[in-house]
């Protein structure tokens, strides 16, 4: 029968692909185990890989112009980046921005003080599909996630200091004894 | 005949929520996206050609609900009456798209339809007279009629709600026969075999309707968690102006169809959709028109998924399974119909 004929191959391929023939993990992403390799290509034109950031603690921020929470964690993010530079605290942040706001995205950049590079695509690789925005991500100094973002809902709202001091804080406070 | 324009509106209609557009959507505390956009490079003054192949093979005859026999129209010319007895009628549509984005905002769309279609009818037969020798055919492959089709996304920072407005054109080959005074109009592709050769194809199996329409249209997409895509898209078509009109006129039905849809985005690669496209269609309106056997209400389930197949290009494949039918008189329904297309965004 023509109808089943063409049906078939569709519905195995969609069943192979869709959860039967694999687990349904929207990312790679587990506490305590290798962060995925992540590269920022940044507007200053430097490729960034996380590999080579071993030995530094590294916050992995996903954000765009549009997005209003992003606006407002952005400079908190920077002043507190900049005051625990010296304790080996990097910055990366990653704009779900297209090519036609890159203006804009190079006005809000110029304000950081850590690098920014546009993402290029909703897929961030292991970090999964960036459906939701801001979201963040830390890494020890051993290149372990120690932070999924995905897992906080209140990651929506952004960054704030007391945040911060609880999630990076004691990941920089180790790392320096 | 009928359900040719009704079941062809609820696939082309349903076409443009095959391919992932831009869409994003930003709530007050956290924002929600699905940038598909970022995948053509984004920015402003770019292009997309789309060539789409639809397959719709109505074979089976249906009134309101339920599948009929050809014995039990024909029935009804046994007792006096009149009514059509048509066995199949065949639709494969070649469509070439042509999309211009000055600004990632808007986006203009030309649609140009290659039409190949086949129809078979036993005419106004009684039940005695469902023979091959009674059977009478026409077959033709023409350009229909072109649509061109603006849209607006600017409407939210994130593009995730847009505007249709459109028309469709008159350019298909249009024409009929008058069955009152046996007046032709217009320049109607004909019956080729049986006893009806030489007779104009009906009006509505014509390559075009020789109308211009309008149409509206609204789409909405969210993202509902990291790996799915919910969307929405509703399309209204209806004729404005026609070409045949006085004595001789014809005016095709309004369609209204409505999708609602879920897209699994785990992998930019292949994405699945399953689709419920609703659609509803008024009856044919003139002294050309079949006035009886061309409204009805259908829904289709249609599976599918779009394929990446490099940076902008993507194929995308859809079938659509009749879930639901009403249908006003004796119209020919497809059991299924088919859809394929590849797209190129530079």
């Amino acid at each position: 029968m023509p109808f089943k004929r063409l049906m078939l191959p569709l519905l195995a391929a969609l069943c192979l692909w869709g959860g039967c023939g694999r687990p349904a993990l929207a990312n790679d992403l587990v506490l305590g185990r290798p962060a995925p390799p992540i590269t920022l290509h940044s507007l200053d034109g430097r490729a960034i890989a996380l590999d080579s950031l071993r030995g530094r603690v590294v916050i992995l921020a996903f954000w765009a112009t549009w997005c209003a929470p992003c606006r407002q964690e952005l400079p908190l993010l920077s002043a507190y980046a900049a005051r625990h530079a010296a304790q080996g605290l990097t910055v990366l942040g990653f704009s779900l921005d297209g090519a036609d706001t890159l203006p804009a995205v190079r006005r809000q950049a110029a304000g950081l003080g850590f690098p920014v590079g546009l993402l290029g695509s909703a897929w961030a690789d292991g970090y999964g599909r960036m459906w939701r925005l801001p979201v963040s991500f830390v890494i020890d100094r051993h290149g372990v996630l120690r932070y999924d973002g995905w897992d906080d809902d209140d990651a929506e709202a952004g960054w704030t200091e007391q945040r911060l001091n609880r999630i990076v804080g004691p990941l920089l406070e180790s790392a320096a004894r | 005949m009928r359900a040719r324009t009704l079941a062809a509106a609820a696939a082309l209609l349903a076409a443009p929520v095959l391919l992932p557009t831009t869409a994003l959507a930003c709530a007050t505390c956290g924002c929600t996206l699905d940038t598909d956009d970022l995948e053509s490079d984004g920015g402003a003054d770019h292009w997309r050609v789309d060539l789409q192949y639809t397959y719709i093979d109505q074979s089976q005859l249906r009134s309101g609900s339920h599948a009929v026999s050809s014995g039990t129209a024909a029935a009804i010319n046994d007792n006096g009456g009149s009514q059509e007895v048509e066995q199949d009628t065949r639709n494969t549509y070649l469509t070439l798209g042509l999309t211009y984005m000055p600004t990632p905002d808007w986006a203009v769309t030309t649609q140009l339809p290659y039409i190949f279609r086949g129809h078979s009818t036993y005419g106004n037969a009684t039940g005695d007279q469902l023979t091959s020798e009674n059977l009478s055919s026409a077959n033709f492959a023409q350009l229909g009629d072109v649509r061109v089709i603006g849209s607006y996304q600017g409407l939210l920072p994130t593009h995730a709600l847009g505007l249709e407005l459109g028309v469709k054109l008159p350019t298909g080959t249009y024409g009929g026969q008058n069955p009152a005074t046996g007046v032709t109009v217009g320049r109607p592709v004909n019956f080729m075999s049986g006893p009806n050769a030489g007779a104009a194809l009906d009006t509505d199996l014509q390559p075009g309707t020789g109308s211009t329409d309008i149409i509206l249209g609204a789409s909405y997409s969210q993202a509902i968690s990291q790996d799915f895509d919910a969307y929405i898209n509703g399309r209204y078509q209806a004729a404005m102006m026609q070409e045949m009109t006085g004595s001789n006129d014809f005016r095709p039905g309004n369609t209204a169809t409505m999708s609602l849809g879920l897209r699994y985005e785990h992998t930019p690669v292949m994405v699945p959709q399953m689709q419920i496209n609703i659609t509803r269609r008024s009856a044919d309106q003139g002294s050309l028109a079949d006035t009886t056997d061309t409204a009805g209400t259908v829904a289709y389930l249609s599976p599918g998924a779009t394929f990446r197949l490099a940076r902008g290009v993507h194929a995308y494949a859809f079938m659509q399974v009749p879930v639901f039918s009403h249908l006003d008189g004796y119209q020919l329904f497809p059991r299924w119909t088919a859809s394929a297309g590849l797209s190129y965004a530079f």
